[in-house]
């Protein structure tokens, strides 16, 4: 494992919820390391997403401290949210591909909200779509291609902006055991990079048969299983 | 058009719109020609009288013709002495009941009747005449002499060619603050329609701006193109009107400016109104991407 000791996420007595009454996460006390590989269980309606979309700032907290590359997300201005957000990837059990754009272009989206130019664009898209094994599709819409072919096209438009932090939730919760397989193959050669990742899953054999640190949801509460 | 590089979807109700404002430029463009067309003919009319006066005299029945003829040659002598009068003409009698003809009937001639003398005073251009010292001058030969300068008729059509062109320009207002209400419509729509992508710009870090210009873009592509054609079309219609009733207009510089103008002042409201919805979209949104 390659967990290094620098913080990149960490919740400080965060409490998150949508109203008074309805709170979701109590008193949350987690320190994400850069570089580390995350499971993230616990039952449905436990509060996953929710804590997913903490991290990648889709929501704001209700109360406490979310310090996000060394800095309490309350002290970014707008546009430095949006940079913090292009460091953060997310990749989706339902993929997230925009149906009305090809390969091509939902590929290419990242690097446009960058700012690449048109030839760097061109150059990065032809390179991620062969990893992903998708060059023969590049000119396709997403609906033509398999649920497996999809999320990996997802988890190739997550990365090819080389992102700091993955956020995967249940990335393989839709596709059959070869294409999980595939999918999660990807996520450690990502991880290996040096990319820190937090995935979300209801498989427990994967998570038993790997040897990450868990994040555990409980009772509104989230702990550390090491 | 556009320079949006996320291709944005769009429905019927968007592609709708597009002739909803077209037609909004072609009455705005009609209405303000028709405002150009009121003040040509107000001011043909009022050309023909301005720099003139008439001088009516009606011949007393208590004076000998001789009398009444002195009382003439004196108004002729005052108004020629007077201040800002480049000219003046007795019109014979015959001429004064060729006027009076359509009024009275043929029998005219053949009736002892007391037919007013008119004086036709032709004035220097652009100089106001003292008229009320004039009336005061020639009250003291006779109460019998009217000095018409013609101030109430110009009034009354200056005052009819103002309340059309209020009316005509609250018109072509109200069409652009409606042009304003669908652009806001059309951008809002815009962004409900793509509202999965608006969440995947915002969760992939896209800055306001970015997002702003590929909405915008958009609409004001719309904007323009249906702009554009409304204009040419309006343009089209009226120069037919013109043409086939033989109407003998003739547009100026100023007036075409005004006409074209139309089409900037409905894409530049667009574009601010336009983006005003878009920040405040964003600012609702920012903190609540929802899938």
């Amino acid at each position: 494992m390659t967990i290094l000791e620098k913080s990149i996420i960490r919740f400080h007595n965060v409490k998150f919820g949508y109203g008074i009454s309805n709170s979701i996460l109590n008193n949350v006390n987690i320190d994400i390391k850069q570089g580390g590989f995350y499971f993230l269980t616990g039952k449905s309606g436990a509060g996953k997403t929710s804590l997913l979309k903490l991290m990648y700032i889709g929501n704001r907290i209700t109360d406490g401290n979310l310090f996000m590359f060394d800095k309490d997300v309350d002290s970014y201005s707008r546009n430095e949210i949006a940079l913090i957000r292009q460091n953060i990837s997310v990749v989706f059990q339902d993929y997230k591909l925009l149906k009305h754009l090809n390969v091509f272009d939902n590929l290419a989206l990242p690097l446009r909200i960058k700012g690449d130019s048109e030839e760097t664009i061109v150059r990065k898209v032809t390179q991620i779509v062969k990893w992903v094994g998708l060059k023969q599709y590049i000119d396709s819409y997403p609906d033509i291609l398999s649920g497996g072919q999809q999320q990996r096209l997802s988890i190739a438009r997550s990365v090819i902006t080389n992102p700091k932090i993955i956020l995967a939730d249940e990335p393989t919760g839709s596709v059959d055991e070869v294409s999980a397989k595939k999918i999660f193959s990807l996520f450690e050669q990502l991880h290996k990079r040096g990319t820190t990742i937090i995935m979300a899953t209801h498989n427990e054999n994967l998570v038993k048969s790997k040897n990450y640190p868990k994040l555990v949801i409980e009772n509104n509460s989230v702990f550390l299983e090491k | 058009m556009s320079s949006s590089v996320i291709k944005l979807e769009n429905n019927s109700f968007s592609k709708f719109i597009p002739l909803l404002i077209g037609f909004m430029v072609f009455l705005s463009v009609l209405f303000i020609s028709v405002a150009h067309i009121v003040d040509e003919i107000g001011s043909k009319w009022t050309d023909g009288i301005n720099n003139s006066m008439t001088v009516q005299i009606i011949p007393d029945a208590n004076l000998d013709s001789e009398q009444n003829d002195d009382i003439i040659s004196r108004t002729i002598t005052i108004l020629n002495q007077h201040y800002g009068v480049q000219d003046v003409n007795l019109i014979p009698n015959d001429e004064v009941i060729e006027m009076l003809l359509p009024w009275f009937g043929g029998g005219l001639r053949n009736v002892e009747f007391p037919i007013p003398r008119i004086i036709d005073v032709k004035l220097i251009d652009d100089l106001q005449i003292d008229t009320v010292s004039l009336k005061a001058q020639l009250g003291q030969i006779s109460d019998s002499i009217i000095v018409d300068d013609f101030s109430d008729w110009r009034d009354r059509v200056n005052s009819i060619v103002n309340t059309i062109n209020g009316l005509v320009y609250t018109i072509v207002l109200l069409i652009i603050i409606s042009c304003m209400i669908i652009s806001v419509t059309l951008t809002r729509a815009l962004m409900l329609m793509n509202v999965k992508t608006l969440n995947m710009l915002m969760l992939m870090g896209a800055m306001d701006s970015f997002i702003a210009k590929e909405f915008v873009s958009y609409a004001l592509s719309v904007v323009i193109k249906s702009s554009l054609c409304g204009f040419f079309v309006a343009l089209l219609s009226i120069n037919s009107i013109l043409y086939f009733n033989n109407f003998d207009f003739e547009l100026h510089f100023y007036d075409w400016l005004l006409i074209f103008g139309v089409i900037p002042v409905v894409v530049i409201l667009s574009f601010l109104v336009s983006i005003i919805t878009v920040k405040l979209t964003l600012i609702k949104r920012f903190f609540n991407i929802e899938f």
